[in-house]
């Protein structure tokens, strides 16, 4: 895994769970690999790893399971509710930049189009 | 972000409950005129991955010497709090090259009663590396990922290794750091010192930076990143220039 040098690596990690989950390649109720496994995965510390089941965990996409392990949160709605949040967050970060080159409602739709397109 | 060991250690072990300590008092220790360590103090409770980072020529190697205990001609102490086992992976060789792998495994076992002997194997077979073979049928490669596997499968509380990712290829790198980050845990200690911080830079939860005979503040890794914006690599470039 390739990580920025201007983030943690923590939050890295975080949104490439989080992709995973709302690509469908981690599907509801699937068992997440343990710390130590994971954070040989990506070549990070325990730690790091840790903090990152954490925050997930608070924002519900994963629980811990005291005798079983970490799991995706089995309620697909829930997970559902959570991808358009961040899609709609992603969205409009995305608008804001295009504003800032003078790109209103119309040329945004057909800038999508045109890409979608191509 | 910049904290003092001491308040680290504190703080990590309130974390943890976590009494045993490892690190030196005040050390100082000169090649003939050359004054290599000039008083050089740390302390850090057992757990977890440290770097020790300098530049070629800066002690590290001396610095580790002493911690392992091989080298006893200094000024100062080195503190063991409530443990008594270190293992050191060196960059210099040391074994007789007539040696078989699985006599030298053996040997080291009588020193390490942790020894974990069956991972040992097991990783050497995973490198294509036989345990019948001796020394000199190993490349220089395959000898030092089997101190490196010596070391970590040792049991002891605190493991030094000296460069341990340095003249390997790309794939040897991978398996030890795996390996470092499946053994790490709360009760034992890594201490890494390389030159090449890209390889350790996500492995490590902080480090310190030898400079002028002398060690820095522990930096916590993610601190380091969040607050100045900067990769640890750039960071330490910075301070070891400045």
């Amino acid at each position: 895994m390739e990580f920025k040098s201007n983030e943690t690596i923590a939050s890295q990690i975080v949104t490439y769970v989080k992709k995973e989950i709302f690509g469908g390649r981690y599907a509801p109720g699937q068992k997440v690999l343990p710390i130590r496994e994971f954070a040989a995965f990506c070549s990070v510390n325990p730690n790091t790893v840790a903090k990152v089941y954490a925050q997930l965990e608070e924002e519900s996409l994963i629980y811990t399971d005291s005798t079983l392990g970490k799991f995706v949160n089995p309620d697909a709605k829930q997970i559902e509710q959570k991808r358009q949040q961040y899609l709609s967050a992603q969205m409009s970060a995305f608008r804001a930049e295009l504003r800032k080159c003078g790109v209103r409602e119309e040329e945004f739709i057909a800038l999508a189009k045109q890409s979608m397109d191509e | 972000m910049e904290q003092t060991t001491q308040q680290i250690t504190q703080e990590r072990a309130q974390q943890t409950a976590q009494t045993k300590l490892f690190g030196t008092l005040n050390v100082w220790k000169n090649y003939g005129s050359k004054q290599v360590l000039k008083g050089v103090n740390f302390s850090l409770p057992l757990g977890g991955i440290v770097g020790i980072f300098g530049l070629n020529g800066s002690g590290k190697t001396t610095l580790l010497k002493i911690l392992s205990g091989l080298d006893g001609r200094y000024r100062g102490s080195v503190m063991k709090k409530d443990f008594d086992d270190v293992a050191y992976m060196s960059v210099e060789g040391g074994y007789p090259m007539d040696m078989r792998v699985k006599d030298i495994i053996r040997f080291f076992g009588k020193f390490c009663p942790q020894q974990n002997t069956e991972k040992i194997l097991s990783s050497l077979s995973d490198a294509g590396i036989k345990e019948k073979n001796t020394l000199l049928a190993l490349s220089s490669g395959m000898k030092q990922y089997l101190k490196f596997l010596l070391t970590v499968y040792s049991g002891a509380s605190v493991c030094l290794f000296d460069e341990p990712f340095s003249n390997l290829d790309v794939n040897m790198r991978e398996k030890i750091a795996k390996t470092l980050i499946l053994e790490s845990n709360g009760n034992r200690l890594f201490l890494i010192t390389t030159h090449e911080l890209k390889e350790v830079e996500t492995l490590i939860d902080g480090f310190l930076i030898l400079k002028d005979g002398r060690l820095s503040a522990y930096y916590v890794g993610e601190e380091v990143r969040e607050t100045t914006g900067k990769s640890i690599a750039q960071f330490y470039k910075e301070k070891v220039n400045g």
